[in-house]
């Protein structure tokens, strides 16, 4: 008889302890304890580093009520941020449950499904469905998502983490209040077993927010933080090179990063961008003497490709894999030794992600080194281990709910079914990103779905709904349903081509807008291989394998994170600490030195800002530690005012850490620029001309369905049968300049690519503190930024000197050849 | 400079000086003409099926073709053709654009030329319609047709160009000129645009090319030289 590994508890059937026990394994308090509270109908956020069986955990409540009685349609949802993800945990599912002979069946359901799977999913289907954000949305657009749902017992959300702060959660909180209701609406009782969520992640810094998207009753939801320690060893990598000044490609590293390689079974190398990536792939297999084999992972590469360097990796045929973002989320690999972060980390949340990718065990450390690959990122890499030892996360800003995703959803509640606005403003207000929403908002975003909301009224004849005498919402033809189906989600992606090896395979997807900038004969990396480029043949871009020296690398929008309020307010911390300091390699050490004898160091409760001439310019310099996007636009307002007051400003460049402005005239006081009544300026006005705002007004458009997804495969020809966005914006903002998605665009702006909340902040908590520093040379700090110069971005005005030129350059070439 | 530039830039064709505004307008002084092309007028609500568009660009091209007819006073304003998306919506103009239209009517008389969108007119617009034109041997017609030893003007290809400049590139509306035709940009404000670079233009397109870009009101002119314009795909 066999010797059950745990004391028998009461909550778990015969089936799955011998299961348990036959495994040697035995269920973690914290697995039991879900059980509890989901049989009580309580729901649980479960927060626990990797390795803690936190899939289990999610699925063992489900598990036992499925086996202990018979149960007709959907009993559980499980929603994952990742298509992969999906498919991976029906399987690992799948296996126990054969295991113990269970009558369970299990399902997935993504944009991937065939279509002859999902129409019997909808007629029969499966205990447990696995799927995504998305895909939920579509279902509960369909007339008897009430019925389909209306038993649903158990919502699993894994990697909640993954959906904070972002559109993609404000449309999964939207999807979850409606599911309530429709299952509210279905039972017409309050008595029957309530519905149950289960929230799973490994790093949150603010439960709260996520316990509220479980259950709109707070005391309903149990957090839930089993005592389990995971061992973190995190460290710098120390290096025979001196750092480099600036630079992001950590190449000086290059020796020792490849003797980690060597030294480790298998090493995941994290970096920023897909163009780090590429460099880095690159790099290593031009010093890989012991043949390693090494792997390339990111989100551009062809799908096939990246599928398997996955299963490569997880059966342990590669030593190495150089990846982004692409693989920060959960798919379980055994055996990971060592994860490698090159460059800054940008947030501690990601960072922790990252290297729980390590000992993805729990009786494992995590083993990962960092590589800063310039001076001011070993400040920002030394903060990031402070923050990781001391499991300071960063916390995302709560923020309100995204007014293109609402409009989207409004659609698709009504596709489901007529709607009474009060009831459905009431319903939206329960999901906790639009809680604040004002019935006047909700009232233009219907306004708005329905006739589009103009200042115009002589278009009657377009309404997407209309309100029928009964009082009801309703669409006004099937079309609307479909166009909606079409164009669900928040993900706008980005145009892209794929790349052709002649006469060989497809390599993967590459941003038209770096294509754009090709000429036959240039060359560039892609997909680890030097390549160059032939011309566009049909829809593809041709390319041969090169030997070039000094390639392009592509360009990918969006690559860059800025720095996180935790890092950066770390970063400033440090830089008052000696202790702390003490641990930084001697150059910085003597950098830092250097710095302190010729002007200020940067700290928490004053503003560093330097000026000094070189060249004939004089520059001003200011160390915020605010993030990119917040500083471009202070760089932005920093120039705009500086012309006014008659300086004379130049240009400026903004980094993670500063921001630069460089001018004819010396600053002498920085009194009149550093106040918060910048913001008041010229922001809006700067705002609006941005090309950052049309790039937010295509997204907000196509979110909240006035324009289509550009779909692959549906090309241009030759007379266009769309309206481009840049000229609905344009024309749009001349004459309805508050119209709904014109305020939904600076909303978004504001948040992102702008960052006005941080600048804002920074600039009230400085207000008259500036440490003014007048310097006869560029200060040791100072040194880094200038390397920047010349990368930045060009201003309107610059365009049209530039045209200027062009014209005078060509018209000259062309005298030059008639004469 | 930028800031010294006048708003056009003129040029010759056939022997005679004509003036190309930042606008994407043209002007012939000699004949105190003003020619525009392509305002696919209605545009807005002709795609609005699946979700209303912002059908604001109707009065939006009205209103900037008014402002260049109020700053140079032409005698006739010659409009190239596709000044509707489509027939049928020229037929159901709302009363404020047409009335805009009417009263433009009475400062210059209008001659519509038909295109391929807009083969019907009705006949409450102002002005008179006809499907090609010419004065003082230079003709006038919606779609260049390559009629030999015939100087012409026309639009239908809403050209756009795409060059590199220093740090960037830029894509603008342009003019496409060379020793037979001259091309004009799409005036209209919800139209786009097709990059000259297409195949559709290499009857137009050679070295001795002249390239008239028109960008944030100024018009600069340039000969075609390859490595500096890009195909936009």
């Amino acid at each position: 008889m066999k010797q059950p590994a745990a004391p028998p508890s009461a909550l778990l059937p015969l089936a799955f302890e011998d299961w348990f026990s036959g495994k040697g394994w035995r269920p973690h308090a914290h697995q039991l304890d879900i059980v509890g509270h989901w049989q009580a109908g309580k729901s649980c956020l479960l927060i626990a580093p990797t390795g803690a069986g936190k899939t289990l955990s999610g699925f063992l409540p489900s598990l036992i009520d499925l086996t202990t009685a018979p149960f007709e349609g959907i009993h559980t949802l499980y929603i994952s941020p990742l298509k992969a993800l999906a498919s991976d945990i029906a399987r690992n599912l799948t296996g126990p449950v054969e295991e113990m002979g269970l009558p369970i069946t299990i399902e997935t359901r993504t944009g991937d499904t065939p279509q002859s799977r999902r129409n019997r999913q909808r007629t029969t289907p499966p205990h447990i469905l696995l799927t995504t954000p998305e895909s939920l949305e579509l279902m509960l657009g369909w007339p008897d998502a009430g019925r389909i749902f209306g038993n649903l017992q158990t919502i699993i959300i894994d990697e909640i983490h993954a959906l904070s702060g972002t559109k993609r959660g404000d449309l999964l909180s939207l999807s979850l209040t409606k599911m309530r209701q429709l299952r509210y609406d279905h039972q017409k009782t309050d008595n029957s077993a309530p519905l149950k969520a289960i929230g799973l992640s490994a790093t949150v810094a603010n439960p709260e927010r996520f316990a509220a998207l479980l259950s709109d009753r707070r005391e309903d939801v149990t957090i839930l933080r089993p005592p389990l320690t995971k061992d973190i060893l995190v460290s710098m990598l120390e290096t025979k090179d001196d750092l480099p000044w600036a630079g992001h490609s950590a190449h000086y590293a290059l020796p020792e990063i490849y003797q980690l390689l060597q030294s480790h079974k298998k090493t995941l190398i994290f970096v920023n961008t897909r163009a780090q990536a590429e460099l880095l792939f690159q790099a290593l297999w031009m010093a890989n003497d012991d043949n390693l084999k090494i792997g390339l992972h990111h989100g551009s590469l062809d799908v096939g490709q990246r599928r398997k360097v996955e299963a490569f990796m997880a059966d342990g045929k590669l030593d190495a894999v150089v990846a982004t973002s692409s693989l920060d989320l959960g798919i379980d690999w055994a055996d990971i030794d060592l994860v490698v972060q090159i460059g800054a980390p940008k947030g501690v949340s990601r960072l922790v992600q990252r290297i729980g990718r390590a000992g993805h065990r729990l009786d494992k450390a995590s083993k990962a080194i960092l590589v800063p690959a310039n001076r001011f990122e070993v400040l920002e890499v030394m903060a990031a281990m402070h923050c990781v030892r001391q499991m300071q996360l960063d916390d995302s800003d709560a923020h309100d709910g995204a007014l293109d995703v609402l409009a989207q959803h409004i659609v698709g509640c009504a596709v489901t079914g007529p709607f009474d606005a009060d009831r459905l403003y009431q319903t939206i207000r329960a999901a906790p990103p639009y809680a604040s929403l004002s019935r006047a908002d909700f009232d233009d975003v219907l306004g708005f779905v329905a006739n589009g909301g103009y200042a115009l009224n002589h278009y009657d004849q377009f309404h997407r709904l209309v309100k029928g005498i009964d009082g009801l919402w309703r669409i006004t033809s099937p079309k609307v349903a479909q166009r909606w189906r079409m164009n669900i989600g928040t993900i706008v992606e980005t145009v892209t081509m794929k790349v052709r090896l002649k006469s060989g395979p497809v390599l993967g997807e590459i941003e038209e807008y770096f294509v754009q900038n090709l000429v036959t004969g240039d060359h560039f990396i892609f997909a680890g291989r030097m390549l160059e480029y032939i011309g566009i043949k049909g829809n593809m871009v041709q390319v041969r394998i090169s030997h070039a020296a000094e390639p392009k690398v592509p360009a990918y929008a969006g690559g860059r994170l800025p720095l996180s309020q935790n890092l950066a307010d770390t970063v400033r911390l440090l830089l008052q600490d000696d202790t702390a300091l003490a641990g930084v390699p001697e150059e910085v050490a003597y950098w830092l030195e250097l710095q302190r004898k010729r002007s200020g160091i940067p700290s928490a409760d004053k503003l560093l800002v330097e000026s000094f001439k070189r060249g004939q310019k004089h520059y001003l310099v200011a160390y915020c530690f605010e993030g990119r996007n917040a500083h471009q636009t202070l760089g932005m307002l920093l120039t705009r005012r500086m012309e006014r007051l008659g300086f004379s400003p130049l240009g400026f460049v903004a980094t993670d850490y500063a921001v630069a402005v460089w001018s004819v005239h010396p600053v002498t006081s920085p009194d009149n620029l550093f106040k918060s009544d910048l913001l008041g300026d010229d922001l809006e006005e700067w705002m609006a001309e941005s090309t950052m705002l049309k790039r937010s007004f295509r997204q907000v458009a196509t979110i909240s369905g006035l324009i289509e997804k550009r779909l692959p495969g549906h090309e241009k020809t030759g007379k266009q049968m769309t309206v481009n966005s840049d000229l609905i914006y344009d024309v749009l903002r001349r004459h309805q300049p508050d119209h709904l998605l014109l305020r939904a665009t600076a909303q978004d702006a504001g948040r992102g690519l702008l960052d006005i909340r941080r600048l804002s902040d920074m600039l009230t908590r400085f207000e008259d503190k500036i440490d003014f520093w007048q310097l006869d040379y560029i200060s040791p700090l100072a040194v880094p930024l200038m390397l920047e110069v010349g990368r930045e971005a060009v201003t309107a005005s610059g365009v049209t000197d530039m045209l200027a030129e062009l014209e005078d350059e060509l018209v000259q070439e062309m005298q030059g050849a008639l004469a | 400079m930028a800031g010294t530039r006048t708003d056009f830039v003129t040029t010759r064709f056939n022997g005679h000086d004509f003036r190309i505004y930042g606008d994407g307008t043209l002007y012939w002084p000699d004949q105190a003409l003003l020619i525009v092309s392509d305002l696919h007028l209605e545009k807005g609500a002709a795609l609005s099926s699946g979700a209303p568009l912002p059908a604001f660009d109707t009065v939006d091209t009205l209103q900037r073709l008014q402002r260049r007819i109020e700053a140079t006073q032409p005698k006739t304003t010659l409009l190239l053709g596709d000044s509707f998306h489509t027939s049928e919506r020229a037929f159901l103009l709302p009363p404020d654009n047409l009335a805009l239209l009417q009263q433009m009517g009475r400062q210059t008389d209008f001659i519509w030329i038909t295109g391929n969108h807009d083969r019907h007119l009705p006949e409450r617009l102002p002005g008179i319609a006809t499907d090609e034109i010419i004065i003082d041997e230079v003709r006038f017609c919606h779609e260049a047709d390559h009629q030999p030893d015939q100087h012409t003007i026309s639009g239908h290809y809403h050209p756009k160009a795409r060059v590199k400049l220093r740090a960037t590139t830029l894509s603008a509306r342009c003019f496409v000129q060379d020793g037979l035709n001259l091309i004009m940009p799409a005036f209209g404000s919800y139209t786009g645009g097709l990059n000259i670079c297409h195949d559709a233009f290499a009857p137009f397109i050679s070295p001795s090319s002249i390239i008239h870009i028109i960008h944030d009101d100024k018009a600069y002119s340039m000969p075609f030289q390859k490595s500096r314009f890009l195909k936009s795909i």
